[in-house]
């Protein structure tokens, strides 16, 4: 216990004060009465967001632009706890980071596939800088697939790309790669977990659980709705490690007639918390809102181990996609009611703590 | 050897009509730091840089190409000196045309090996894959199947659970026959009915079909047995394609190198251009060559352009933009075939000013005399040298860490003999000078001699550079003159004690005195610059602002630079405990041998446990040891004289070639 105390103090003390800085349900109240993109960008100049938004150019910012700078502000924090963190539970957040360098990964396939320019295609980037070791230099040079996946050895995502090739190539379409991307980066993060000593993993491995069961509804119920792929393709794109659904648990939901018989078959406490579903995309909000207090709940319990910096930094990644959301709703002009639905907020449900 | 190349600035004015010429020629010479005109002050006067870029393009893809032939023929890279002039606008004729017809009669042979390769590498895979068939698995009958489907291929093995719950509401067969690295290799069977169900599943969990051949008859193992039998035949026909390209490898190897030199070449000169500045039909080029070669240069251009250029030699002190501080001076070194390799590891740290000292011999001889002490070993030196050696002749690209090597083998040797040392065996060879082992406090004393050596010559390396750079009130800083003579002191006291185990009342008295007034000149260094070199009056001085914060900062640099003299000092007592790591390795490696000598098969394992022992202690004790001769060199040597922020100097080709990668 000393030990840990001792190995985490620093940590736990740069978690609480970054978590502090998390906006607060007065900040959301004013940030939701915003009419424009302007008004945002005005208003979290007065917050922690200031110092990542800072380096836009002058005017009225591209909404890519604008929505890459947030994420900033989540990747300064990563810095910032990877080097208070003990190294050996780093691993877990450069694991949960990885899952932006797998968005960069997709990024470049789909450039490289669309024939786009390396500046092109730099641009749609997460601005990962020293985080990441990903060749994205290498990368963007290459004009062909199979060339990007050899110069991938290094990573974690090299064989799963080699593996899904031959679909990519039967196919004629990316879905097979990118699938494989967020399978390995998700499978990754267990495979991390089950690397940490005793109260790290066995503390964070009901987040880490209930994040794969999120990833895996979401999939679900996007792969069905969205795609309109089969039972029996999506069952094969599911995750396993999830904390509440096995395989055999997301093969009959995969199989569910619809909606209401997917939402029977889920067990509790996830059927109470999306009873209230009416359509299939209203899944992922409900669940995230629900996701939210556990990660709150977090902060009450035993803060000595890596626990707390993740659920820190999932909050925060939940808080920059909410304001991506926000100025995405105002950028298109759709009513902030509508947006409403589609985020989670601290302050909606009483969930701030 | 201790000074930098001297150089002077040069100007060449050259018509049009010779700038191909006049380029070739100082190609040849090298050693010419280009200026970019555009840069300097003739840059507004109108002289814009130039080249052929249709040419220089040209030459790029004749580069390209002449690579994948070389590649395709796995011809060496071997550097290559090339004595005739270059003129890109006639070479490029030359080149095109002779590379043309040695692509043409290579050209099919190598196209063949590389299609037969290919095939070689797919019915290898393909082998591989069927590898796991059962060897009576009769394949005409599977062929032959009416109402059921089947299918042979690679799964990632982490998917084999969800593709069994993907199919589990249909009629199936599934055999997982084996595993391929990360994939299981399965074979599945289902109902013609189901079948599209089963191709949606197989199509999410990443399916690879390993296509077996329609038109095959037999069981697995015949078609194993044909599949060995066309790869038999293969590996021939790649052989008798090798032996073909060998000759063509004997017969082209050493004409393709020489014209990828004469490209690169035509290159460097084309690119160079983009330095020059032209106005008319006038060039100008702007550079630093050193001093001992302008005569040489001057007949040169003089010859190549008919008489038709001006050159203008200007020293460096007297070129303004040098004066004002706008530009350095670069540094040309000029160290020995045997030191000049230790210049990557000086120049790591810096480089020097063009009025500093050099101090790459010193580095090296000093780095070498810690590296011998801390890894004194005949055996061990001699393993070194040659894998010095080794690099050396067959590793042009890094020749010079093979000399270094090489010289670490013999100072290493040396040291082993001066030690008594052969593979840590301590009997066999006397010891010329002592054991390390046997004589701790003799090494340590020892060790501390060099120490106060090293830092002795650092402070005297620094005095010179303060008189060379006319900063004459560092003489009276801790680090000059004052600090020196107060170190010294300190020494001379200590050597005495250590010789005769006590002082005198009186030594310590008029060492305290000297002391005494070192410090106050340490302390008052700046106010006393001001008043005997700069003759400002004392009362200017003490009311000047910042007057008494200075000397506070003087007080706390005295005791900072006292501290590191001795901790400098001291630092070096780390050669002796590396040497003596190094000898307790020894002993390691020798106890681990005694034990498992008792064991069954002893003898064999004794002497298993002593090659590899040695091996590990040659790679982590000779890393080890470099690291700590580089630190010691860096931190208590360099820290003491070394000023750095100088200009290295380019030499015409490196300069293109990296103008080249900007580009």
């Amino acid at each position: 216990m000393i030990a840990r105390v001792l190995k985490y103090s620093f940590a736990q003390a740069k978690t609480r004060a970054l978590k502090g800085r998390l906006l607060s349900a007065e900040d959301w109240h004013f940030l939701l009465r915003c009419k424009n993109p302007e008004d945002v960008l005005k208003y979290l100049s007065g917050t922690d967001y200031a110092a990542a938004l800072s380096h836009l150019p002058k005017g009225k910012p591209e909404a890519k632009v604008l929505s890459l700078a947030l994420y900033d502000e989540l990747f300064r924090d990563y810095a910032k706890l990877l080097k208070a963190v003990p190294k050996k539970s780093s691993s877990l957040l450069k694991a949960l980071l990885s899952r932006y360098e797998a968005e960069n990964l997709k990024t470049i396939l789909r450039g490289i596939w669309e024939g786009k320019s390396p500046s092109e295609i730099r641009f749609y980037l997460y601005h990962l800088g020293s985080l990441s070791r990903f060749p994205v230099a290498g990368l963007l040079q290459l004009q062909e697939i199979p060339g990007a996946i050899e110069l991938l050895k290094s990573t974690i995502f090299c064989s799963p790309l080699v593996h899904a090739l031959p679909q990519f190539k039967a196919q004629g379409k990316l879905f097979p790669l990118e699938v494989a991307i967020d399978i390995t980066v998700l499978g990754h993060i267990v495979e991390v977990l089950k690397s940490l000593g005793g109260h790290d993993r066995k503390g964070t491995e009901v987040l880490i659980g209930e994040l794969i069961d999120s990833e895996n509804l979401c999939w679900l119920a996007r792969f069905r709705h969205s795609y309109g792929l089969s039972p029996e393709e999506i069952i094969n794109y599911v995750l396993p490690g999830g904390k509440r659904l096995g395989i055999r648990d997301l093969g009959t939901l995969a199989r569910s007639r619809d909606l209401t018989s997917f939402l029977e078959a889920l067990p509790q406490p996830y059927r109470e918390a999306l009873m209230q579903a009416k359509d299939w995309p209203e899944i992922q909000p409900l669940f995230q809102r629900w996701f939210l207090v556990q990660l709150y709940e977090v902060f009450r319990k035993d803060p000595f181990q890596i626990r707390l910096q993740l659920s820190y930094l999932l909050l925060r990644e939940i808080e920059v996609k909410a304001l991506d959301g926000l100025v995405s709703a105002l950028n298109l002009g759709e009513p902030i009611e509508e947006f409403l639905e589609f985020i989670s907020l601290p302050v909606i449900g009483g969930v701030r703590v | 050897m201790f000074k930098p190349e001297r150089l002077v600035r040069i100007t060449i004015q050259v018509p049009a009509q010779f700038i191909s010429v006049a380029t070739a020629t100082l190609a040849r010479f090298k050693l010419l730091h280009l200026v970019r005109i555009g840069e300097t002050h003739l840059g507004h006067l109108g002289y814009v840089a130039e080249t052929d870029g249709d040419l220089l393009e040209e030459f790029e893809g004749l580069f390209k190409g002449i690579k994948v032939l070389l590649e395709a023929l796995e011809i060496r890279p071997e550097p290559i000196a090339l004595s005739e002039l270059i003129i890109p606008e006639k070479e490029i004729f030359k080149t095109r045309e002779r590379l043309g017809e040695v692509t043409q009669e290579v050209e099919s042979v190598m196209n063949d090996l590389r299609i037969t390769r290919e095939k070689l590498l797919e019915k290898e895979t393909l082998r591989d894959k069927l590898d796991f068939l059962p060897p009576d698995l009769d394949l005409s009958r599977l062929l032959s199947c009416q109402f059921v489907n089947w299918m042979i291929g690679l799964v990632p093995a982490r998917g084999l659970e969800k593709l069994q719950e993907s199919l589990l509401e249909v009629h199936r067969a599934f055999i997982h026959i084996g595993t391929l690295g990360q994939r299981a290799v399965i074979l599945v069977f289902g109902l013609r009915g189901d079948w599209p169900i089963f191709e949606r599943a197989l199509r999410g969990a990443f399916f690879e079909k390993i296509e077996i051949p329609t038109q095959v008859s037999g069981t697995a193992a015949e078609i194993m047995e044909n599949l060995r039998s066309e790869i038999a035949k293969l590996g021939e026909k790649k052989k008798e394609l090798s032996r073909q390209r060998e000759i063509f490898q004997k017969k082209f190897g050493a004409e393709l190198l020489i014209l990828k030199e004469k490209i690169i070449q035509s290159r460097n000169i084309l690119s160079a251009r983009r330095h020059f500045g032209k106005i008319d039909k006038s060039y100008l080029i702007s550079g630093w060559i050193p001093e001992r070669l302008f005569e040489a240069l001057k007949e040169e251009l003089t010859k190549a352009t008919q008489g038709q250029v001006v050159i203008e030699k200007v020293d460096p002190e007297d070129v303004r933009e040098v004066r004002e501080g706008i530009i350095r001076i670069p540094i040309l070194f000029n160290n020995p075939m045997l030191i000049s390799p230790f210049e990557r590891l000086s120049g790591l740290y810096g480089t020097p000013r063009y009025k500093e000292v050099e101090p790459t011999i010193f580095f090296a001889l000093s780095f070498l005399l810690m590296f011998g002490m801390m890894f004194g070993d005949v055996g061990h030196g001699a393993v070194l040298f040659f894998l010095g050696h080794l690099i050396f002749r067959r590793f042009y690209k890094y020749v010079d860490y093979g000399i270094i090597l090489m010289e670490c083998g013999i100072v290493s040797a040396l040291f082993g003999l001066l030690y008594g040392s052969i593979f840590g065996l301590e009997d066999v060879i006397p010891a010329v000078w002592f054991r390390p082992m046997d004589n701790i406090s003799y090494f340590i004393k020892v060790v501390l001699a060099l120490g106060v050596a090293m830092v002795s010559l650092g402070v005297v390396l620094n005095l010179i550079n303060a008189l060379r750079l006319r900063e004459y009130e560092s003489l009276l800083s801790t680090t000059g003159l004052a600090g020196g003579l107060f170190y010294w002191g300190l020494v001379g006291l200590g050597v005495k004690y250590l010789i005769t185990g006590k002082l005198v009342p009186a030594e310590l008295t008029v060492f305290g005195w000297v002391a005494a007034v070192l410090m106050t000149i340490i302390i008052l260094h700046r106010p006393l610059y001001l008043l005997m070199v700069k003759k400002e009056r004392i009362g200017e001085v003490v009311k000047k602002e910042g007057f008494f914060t200075e000397i506070v900062e003087s007080i706390v640099e005295l005791f900072d630079g006292i501290i590191r003299y001795v901790a400098n000092t001291i630092s070096f007592i780390r050669v002796a405990a590396f040497a003596l790591a190094h000898a307790a390795l020894f002993i390691a490696v020798f106890s681990i041998a005694d034990l498992v000598a008792h064991e069954k098969g002893g003898g064999i394992f004794y002497w298993l446990v002593l090659a590899v022992g040695n091996v590990v202690i040659i790679l982590l004790e000779g890393l080890v040891v470099s690291i700590q001769a580089v630190r010691l060199e860096y931190y208590e040597f360099f820290s003491k004289f070394f000023r750095g922020g100088g200009e290295k100097f380019r030499s015409f080709d490196r300069e293109i070639g990296s103008e080249e990668r900007r580009l």
